[in-house]
């Protein structure tokens, strides 16, 4: 990941300035592919928090020259644990290839659980049995601001960032595998901006006109209170090799850059893993975010612990199946009192205000992840 | 060897010129003595000038004393000037060459008592051979030089004035000189009557620049069963247009076929297709782990110390061992002057200095000490983005010489380097609180050599070298003083002792050499801080033993060859940890049965083998010949990185129960062709390796601290194969090479699940399978102010892998590889310019400078180091990536010109 100095500059500059330059010698290219159909794909876990269990199916197909992963249905899906009390999963929506258990499931710490798959076709996928860890309680969740939190190429400059810290004791017991995950709640003043249309309310969608060609936006605030979701998508992940047993201080669990105004809920969740889940996420760290720089992680197969029960079967599986131990906190915070200088935020919103006697239209809050329910730990 | 022979002879011709010049003056008796007198000179002579005297050897004795006559005229007039064959005197008037045929025809009535002189020397059966050999670059004459001449076995040392008489048999003899710290000298003679002969030796790499291959020396070439040897002159070094003006062996290396960058900011080279650990680099015997500063950009050898580099990379001399691709041999020059000498150069990224000079008055001890330093990293502070980046490194050199006796030397080197860079925290570590990586690395070597000169066909040499290599990474705290560091070392222990010795046709050379590999995997130092706890992982502990025998053997006329056995037995000593894992199952934790702690020197695994080396050549002809190798060696210390280059820290590892040593068994032959003016040569040669347990990783493999190393590696098979054509010019004002290769590489690795397999155990190509390989050099050295050089290389890329699908985390997508290196990074091609000038008005001053330019990738092209891919940003959804999840961003390192100025001294 060592992304050393890369020298783009013009020949009028000399000297060790050629070895600083620092502008841009990544570029962008058209991406290649060498798409691979006729696997299996599986993503999930059993929690020891209710609501938190879940399963995702999904098998590669290539049409022409476009690679997809499609959702997989499948006859059955049930969980086992280790005394072989079998639970029924169901298709949360048909067709959809994501299985939920019943609504107040839940894993037990120290239970052994594995995932049985049984294809349309008859064929048998099953996970190897994972023990759930224990969850370790964090606490102190705080938020702390550094105006140059990390250089962003993109960007091109420091980033301010709020970084959200905990500390929490490692257990002495065993090796301990942390994931932290995080997501965020923002009330949303806008619910739909129109970029160079107006929106049709009949169409219930932006539509260019010949006025609205030449306006860069047109603004619609929401049609009362509007929470926005946003799961991060992050891969933080701590091992305790090198801390075992001690306490652990001031951990970021997440990172936000500072980027819009007004007030954030964010919660921190943490998944106790076990070390072969732990391992099978560091590689997708590794093919994902770790892939840049000069000594790049080699590209490795996401094999993880499903697989068909005749090994002789041709389609690979890839995926895991893990169990873990949650544990999760909440907090909020006012962007607005923060001493600082975020990113450039474009708050100046042009809303499409009809001549009178017209009023402005408002959108409802009913996109998938927003809500006008109030979010846990959101203030009144 | 042979344009300073030939600058001698010039020399001579010239004082023979005016010696004869103020007898013509004088009467026609004596000038036409003083012409059969430079006659005679002249046949002495014969043997070490080149140009002029190697077409006048083959003419009757007598018709050179008329060449000499009238060139001794002509040159009496002022009117001649040197040519590419002999002299051209233009202004030589009809009236003057009148009077040079009546000189003629008045020398003919002396011919017969000179014919009759002639047959009186011929008659001796034994003419006396008077040798004396100087230092090339001083003139200064060499002590205790081991001379031998052959057929005829005769030989010695030279005495404290660098002389030796010899009587010698008639006919064609063979002089062999050799020294220690100087080029072997080899020259054939043929010897009719008592003769005197001035041997220059050169200082291995201080003045091999001026070396010019001579048709002899190509035709030695062509005759010894030597292949895949390539020598790098400091001369050479210095003609290669530089990255950022500072002079690289391994970027020089690069010329030859079969050589290729493993990345222009990687840490080596690839050698036909190999890894860079494959290959032994060695600076004065000791091993150097990490040859280059600065993570690549250049190699870490003092440049004014530098002294010759062999490449060997076929039949690896059987005296070498312990890696299966190539040995590169890095000499330190040798302290030769009897003056206070310094040179040194100011460049952009550097400033270099050297210090020669004799620290006895008697002579007997000299020394060379040498240092580089590169402190400019302040200026990094410049730039916003880098202003955490710091960066510095250094090295240096020290050589010692001893003459304790005529027939005893003790040469001491040392060496160091030191890297330090400090970059935005990438790699986060534990809980640390830090804002930065530190990367420090240094490697601290020495070497202790005596050569006991046995007697006139052998001598027995003996060093005594350690290695020491650490590499550190660094976290300092923000939220305290603590520097919490990760440390490593690898500590290489020598002893060999080896007697070399002249018998008839055969050049024996026989020892034995005991190594020990002293590994500090890692230790992770808190410095106080909590939040860590401190770590040592378990030393490793390897001893390689090795016998070893050489022979070079003339058979006749049109065949030598080369025998070479090197027997190894590798030890893995406690103390440690034996390990068990459950039988056919992958070696992984959970399948982890037990393990026992093993005592001190307690044996804990062995290999070892014969690696028999053998080399022929035939002559076809007398300017053809027709080489064969074949080669064993075994490599029992690997370094491991889960990545595309290798880090400083990345970590090395000996030879265990489970990681099984590799061994190569490698096979080459080719064809070699001298033009008939001798200006050229012309070589083909094809090469087949295959090697055994080659290191591939698990996915996701990391050994930052690994205790159980083994869980994280698989083990496998590599071909490799190719063809290279060569074509070079090395005489002239215009020299240069052109080399073509066409070679390929390819892994397997099958385990016993998808898991432990790469690339589903279907053979994938190698990290440098580079089919396609041009690359040539052009030097233009006008003699006196200028020296143009051009390099251009075009090849083929580097293999990578695209993925076989994606799949989205959370809004991140990630992309699914079934394959490995699976698609190949855009063609690769650069030229690169370097304009050197020299004040030659200075030449004789103690003083001299010259200005070196430099500008590396001449038109600027875009290379890819890399193509990796990554999310895309929300302003990256449209155009090329409209279709993709990913952007795919392609690497550059140097995507632009790169410039560069030095100054360069020498002051003696």
């Amino acid at each position: 990941m060592l992304l050393l100095v890369c020298i783009r500059f013009p020949w009028r500059f000399f000297g060790l300035f050629l070895l600083l330059s620092s502008t841009a010698c990544v570029d962008v290219v058209a991406p290649d592919f060498r798409f691979r159909d006729g696997f299996v794909f599986v993503e999930g876990e059993i929690s020891n928090e209710v609501g938190f269990s879940r399963l995702r199916l999904q098998t590669s197909r290539i049409t022409g020259s476009r690679f997809e992963l499609i959702p997989l249905t499948v006859s059955q899906v049930q969980s086992i644990d280790g005394a072989g009390q079998i639970v029924d999963w169901q298709e949360a929506v048909v067709g959809s290839g994501y299985y939920l258990p019943p609504t107040d499931y839940a894993g037990t710490p120290g239970e052994s659980y594995a995932v049985r798959i049984l294809t349309q076709d008859g064929r048998m996928m099953h996970s190897s049995p994972e023990i759930l860890p224990a969850p370790v309680p964090f606490e102190n969740l705080r938020m702390q601001f550094d105006q140059e939190a990390y250089y962003s190429e993109a960007l091109r400059r420091f980033v301010p960032a709020f970084r959200f810290l905990v500390d929490f004791q490692d257990p002495t017991t065993h090796n301990n595998y942390y994931r932290f995950r995080h997501q965020t709640w923002e009330k949303l003043d806008v619910c739909v901006t129109c970029r160079f249309s107006r929106f049709n309310r009949s169409q219930g969608a932006c539509v260019s006109d010949n006025t609205s060609q030449r306006v860069a936006r047109f603004d619609y605030p929401c049609l009362g209170e509007c929470w926005e979701n946003a799961i991060n998508s992050e891969i933080n992940l701590f091992s305790d090799r090198f801390v075992n047993g001690n306490r652990v201080e001031a951990y970021e669990a997440a990172r936000i850059p500072w980027e819009w105004y007004g007030g954030l809920l964010v919660i921190v969740e943490q998944q106790q893993l076990t070390e072969r889940a732990h391992a099978f996420n560091e590689v997708i760290k590794g093919i994902s975010i770790g892939s840049a720089g000069l000594n790049a992680t080699l590209p490795a197969a996401l094999v993880g612990n499903v697989a068909y029960e005749n090994s002789d079967e041709e389609e690979t599986v890839l995926g895991y199946f893990a169990a873990v131990g949650t544990t999760s906190d909440r907090l909020y915070f006012n962007r607005d009192t923060v001493q600082g200088n975020s990113l450039f935020i474009d708050n100046r919103f042009n809303f499409d205000t009809p001549p009178p006697p017209g009023v402005i239209y408002m959108h409802p809050c009913e996109e998938a992840n927003r809500s006008p329910i109030r979010p846990l730990g959101w203030p009144n | 060897m042979k344009k300073q022979n030939k600058a001698n002879s010039l020399l001579d011709l010239a004082k023979q010129r005016d010696w004869i010049r103020h007898r013509s003056a004088g009467n026609l008796w004596l000038f036409l003595l003083a012409g059969a007198g430079a006659s005679a000179t002249l046949q002495r002579k014969t043997a070490r000038a080149k140009a002029a005297s190697v077409e006048d050897s083959r003419w009757p004795f007598q018709k050179q004393l008329v060449l000499a006559v009238q060139r001794g005229y002509h040159w009496a007039k002022g009117c001649c000037r040197p040519a590419l064959f002999g002299y051209a005197c233009p202004c030589v008037s009809q009236k003057e060459q009148k009077m040079s045929r009546a000189l003629w025809l008045s020398s003919l009535s002396l011919l017969l008592c000179f014919a009759c002189y002639s047959a009186g020397l011929q008659a001796q059966q034994n003419p006396l051979l008077q040798l004396y050999v100087v230092d090339a670059t001083t003139n200064e004459a060499l002590p205790f030089v081991n001379i031998q001449v052959f057929p005829s076995k005769k030989g010695g040392s030279t005495d404290e004035k660098g002389k030796l008489d010899l009587q010698v048999p008639l006919g064609e003899l063979e002089i062999r000189a050799t020294f220690v710290g100087y080029a072997d000298f080899v020259k054939t003679l043929r010897v009719q009557r008592d003769i005197k002969y001035d041997i220059a030796l050169i200082p291995e790499g201080t003045t091999l620049g001026t070396v010019t291959v001579s048709g002899s020396d190509l035709r030695e070439q062509l005759e010894r069963p030597t292949m895949g040897l390539e020598q790098l002159t400091a001369k050479e070094l210095r003609s290669i247009p530089l990255i950022l003006g500072e002079a690289d062996v391994l970027k020089g290396l690069q010329l030859s076929s079969g050589v290729n960058s493993a990345g222009e900011a990687s840490n080596g080279l690839s050698i036909r297709g190999g890894t860079i650990d494959q290959n032994l680099v060695l600076l004065d015997g000791a091993p150097v782990f990490t040859p280059t500063h600065l993570f690549g950009l250049f190699s870490v050898f003092t440049p004014d110390a530098l002294g010759s580099v062999n490449l060997y990379r076929a039949n690896i001399p059987a005296r070498y061992g312990g890696r299966v691709a190539s040995v590169i041999d890095v000499r330190s020059r040798t302290p030769s002057s009897d003056a206070l000498a310094l040179q040194g150069g100011i460049g952009l990224v550097s400033t270099h200095l050297a210090l020669e000079t004799p620290i006895s008055k008697d002579g007997k001890w000299k020394m060379l000490i040498a240092g580089r330093g590169g402190f400019n990293d302040f200026l990094f502070s410049l730039v916003q983005r880098l202003k955490e980046t710091r960066s510095s490194f250094a090295d240096g050199t020290l050589k010692i010489r001893f003459t304790a006796s005529d027939n005893s030397i003790f040469t001491l080197s040392a060496f160091g380097s030191y890297d330090f860079y400090q970059i935005n925290l990438l790699n986060r570590f534990g809980n640390i609180n830090s804002e930065v990586n530190q990367y420090r690395y240094k490697t601290l070597n020495g070497s202790l050599e005596w050569l006991r000169i046995l007697n006139d066909r052998s001598n027995w040499q003996t060093r005594l070298v350690r290695a020491n290599y650490q590499p550190d990474l660094i976290f300092p705290e923000t939220v305290s003083e603590a520097d919490v560091t990760f440390g490593a070392r690898v500590l290489w222990l020598s002893a060999q002792s080896d007697i070399s010795l002249r018998a008839g046709s055969h050049q024996l050379l026989g020892g034995l050499q005991a190594a020990q590999y002293r590994l500090s995997p890692g230790t992770l130092d808190p410095d106080g801080s909590l939040a860590v706890n401190p770590l040592s992982l378990a030393e490793e502990q390897g001893l390689e033993l090795s016998l070893f025998a050489e022979d070079e053997w003339l058979v006749n006329e049109k065949l030598s060859l080369s025998a070479g056995l090197r027997y190894t037995q590798y030890l893995q000593l406690g103390p440690g940890e034996e390990r068990i894992y459950q039988l056919g199952e992958e070696v992984s934790r959970s399948s982890l049965v037990s393990s026992r702690a093993v005592g001190a020197g307690e044996l804990m695994a062995t290999y070892g083998g014969l690696e028999p080396r053998l080399g022929l050549s035939y002559k076809i002809g007398e300017r053809s010949s027709f080489k064969a190798a074949w080669a064993v060696s075994r490599q029992y210390l690997q370094n491991i990185y889960n990545a595309t280059s290798p880090l400083p820290t990345s970590r090395w590892k000996v030879a265990d129960a489970f990681v099984r040593p590799q061994k190569a068994s490698f096979y080459s032959a080719g064809l070699y062709q001298i033009s008939k003016s001798g200006f050229y040569n012309f070589s083909v040669e094809a090469y087949y390796r295959r090697t055994d347990n080659i290191l591939e990783y698990k996915p996701g493999a990391d050994f930052f601290l690994e205790p159980l190393v083994e869980t994280q590696l698989l083990q496998g098979q590599a071909e490799a194969w190719g063809i290279e054509l060569s074509a070079e010019k090395k005489v002239g004002r215009l020299s240069g090479q052109v080399n073509y290769t066409y070679a390929r590489s390819f892994n397997q690795v099958t385990g016993l699940t998808f898991q432990t397999s790469i690339n589903e155990g279907n053979p994938y190509p190698g990290y440098f399978d580079q089919p396609h390989t041009m690359n040539a050099i052009l030097v233009l050295d006008r003699g006196r102010t200028h020296e143009l050089g051009f390099n251009l290389v075009v090849q083929t890329n580097r293999p990578y892998t695209v993925p076989n699908g994606f799949f989205e985390l959370n809004d991140l997508p990630v992309p699914l590889f079934f394959e490995r290196n699976n698609a190949r990074l855009p063609t690769y091609h650069r030229l690169d310019f370097s304009w050197t000038i020299h004040n030659f008005r200075r030449e004789k001053r103690r003083f001299v400078a010259d200005w070196v330019f430099t500008v590396y990738n001449l038109y600027g092209r875009n290379n890819a180091y890399n193509i990796y891919f990554q999310p895309k940003e929300p302003s990256q959804r449209l155009g090329i990536l409209s279709r993709s999840p990913f952007a795919a961003y392609r690497l550059s390192i140097f995507a632009a010109p790169v410039l560069s100025l030095s100054y360069k001294f020498t002051f003696q």
